[in-house]
């Protein structure tokens, strides 16, 4: 029978190979634990949803770009670690903020800083998520695959049936210079 | 812009350069307007792309708050989920636009196709992508691409040859395809496939599938299975239990 530190680490695996069920698994394993955490230092049960989500999700995506490889400790301890970063940026922003010393217990801050800076900076892509939606295949998998799964050029041919590298490498271009026409199209319309 | 910077800017945003070759394209981002707008483009291409991917596994987290949890060991204690912010406006403002409809639609009473109208909506996609395998890629994703596209005659020819392969472990396919044969208007079909999907032992979505079953046989003018369905849902709190009661009022 395999063991709960067994079950964490297959777990990791899963979110390395795109398995978003696994997303699921830790939502619902965590959440008991976060939410008695996070109670004490928000009284808000809307926002701490609303924190939670981004917690988990900023969790996957370090497991899935890399910047966490192997655990410490549980993944609800690591959770509760980036939640408090979470937690903190949103008491700072709504001048709520509470004293929050032991942040640094695991040393989450500068990938959980840079996750925070990343999903607030939203003004400036959103017509290029709007070009991006009128993009249409082959093109939108083909950039999904390259800028965010960040794959290889020969494993995004295999993926999607092209000859080979290079061809991905050109069909690359005329996706950006397509995906530049629709975002200027886009932003004249919106003017 | 000419082909030749590509590789650069690909490598550079991809942390793949060394020292000097970072040094070139901060030098180059300094002084070449053009290649400048064009280092830009590709950042904000990438940012883009996170985001729509943040937005998308919001919104499957969203979807499974709305779900009483399964606990992973049976041991385990369990919270019953609270409910988001976006979330819980989004459904004051839909339960206030039912409200409002259907206060309109009493003037003269309202027929079961006028009541399928109000409370169907598609279900929004939560299970793409599951698999990377190289075989599955492209007509798995595809299927849902189809799907959120709302091209839903090409979404249901690709859930149905994702059936056929059984090596493809996603039992959503029978709830997607469910949604997708409704909106062809295959009713048979898709109540049978929305049962099939409450038979599956590791269906997440199985409320959904009764609600959207109730509203399949809402549209058939079938009142007695309607009834039954809703009434299933108004009796236990979770998803769709509210517009769940107000149906049965209406219907």
């Amino acid at each position: 029978m395999p063991t709960l530190i067994d079950k964490e680490v297959q777990l990791l695996s899963r979110i390395r190979n795109g398995d978003e069920r696994a997303i699921d698994e830790i939502y619902i394993a965590s959440k008991g634990r976060f939410l008695a955490f996070a109670r004490k230092l928000l009284n808000d049960e809307n926002s701490l949803e609303d924190v939670y989500q981004d917690t988990v999700i900023a969790f996957y995506e370090n497991v899935r770009t890399g910047k966490i490889t192997s655990l410490n400790s549980s993944i609800t301890t690591y959770i509760i670690g980036i939640g408090k970063y979470m937690l903190y940026h949103h008491l700072k922003k709504t001048k709520a903020m509470s004293n929050l010393d032991d942040v640094d217990e695991l040393d989450l801050g500068i990938a959980t800083n840079t996750y925070i800076e990343q999903i607030e900076n939203k003004e400036t892509a959103i017509i290029l998520q709007q070009a991006i939606e009128k993009l249409g295949e082959p093109c939108t998998s083909l950039l999904r695959l390259f800028y965010y799964e960040e794959k290889e050029n020969t494993e995004i041919a295999t993926l999607l049936g092209y000859a080979n590298a290079d061809v991905i490498k050109s069909q690359k271009y005329r996706c950006m210079q397509v995906l530049k026409v629709i975002m200027k199209k886009t932003y004249k319309n919106g003017k | 812009m000419a082909n030749k910077y590509q590789d650069l800017i690909d490598d550079y945003l991809r942390d793949k350069l060394d020292e000097e070759q970072r040094r070139e394209v901060e030098r180059l981002a300094d002084t070449n307007e053009h290649f400048r707008t064009e280092l830009d483009f590709h950042k904000q291409t990438k940012l883009a792309f996170a985001n729509q991917q943040h937005e998308r596994l919001k919104k499957r987290l969203q979807s499974l708050s709305d779900e009483a949890p399964k606990p992973l060991n049976p041991n385990q204690p369990t919270n019953r989920f609270g409910k988001s912010f976006w979330f819980v406006a989004a459904t004051v403002l839909l339960i206030s636009s039912i409200g409002l409809y259907v206060w309109s639609l009493k003037q003269s009473e309202a027929s079961p196709m006028d009541l399928y109208i109000v409370y169907f909506e598609p279900y929004p996609n939560v299970a793409l992508p599951v698999t990377r395998d190289e075989t599955q890629l492209n007509e798995h994703s595809l299927a849902y691409s189809y799907y959120e596209q709302a091209e839903y005659a090409k979404a249901y020819e690709l859930f149905e040859n994702l059936l056929q392969n059984s090596s493809i472990d996603d039992p959503e396919i029978f709830f997607y395809k469910g949604i997708s044969a409704m909106q062809l208007n295959l009713n048979d079909e898709a109540i049978a496939l929305f049962n099939k999907y409450k038979g599956e032992a590791t269906a997440k979505l199985e409320r959904q599938a009764k609600w959207y079953e109730a509203l399949t046989r809402l549209k058939q003018g079938d009142k007695v299975q309607t009834r039954k369905l809703l009434q299933y849902l108004a009796d236990d709190p979770g998803y769709k239990q509210t517009e769940a009661i107000r149906l049965l009022k209406q219907y």
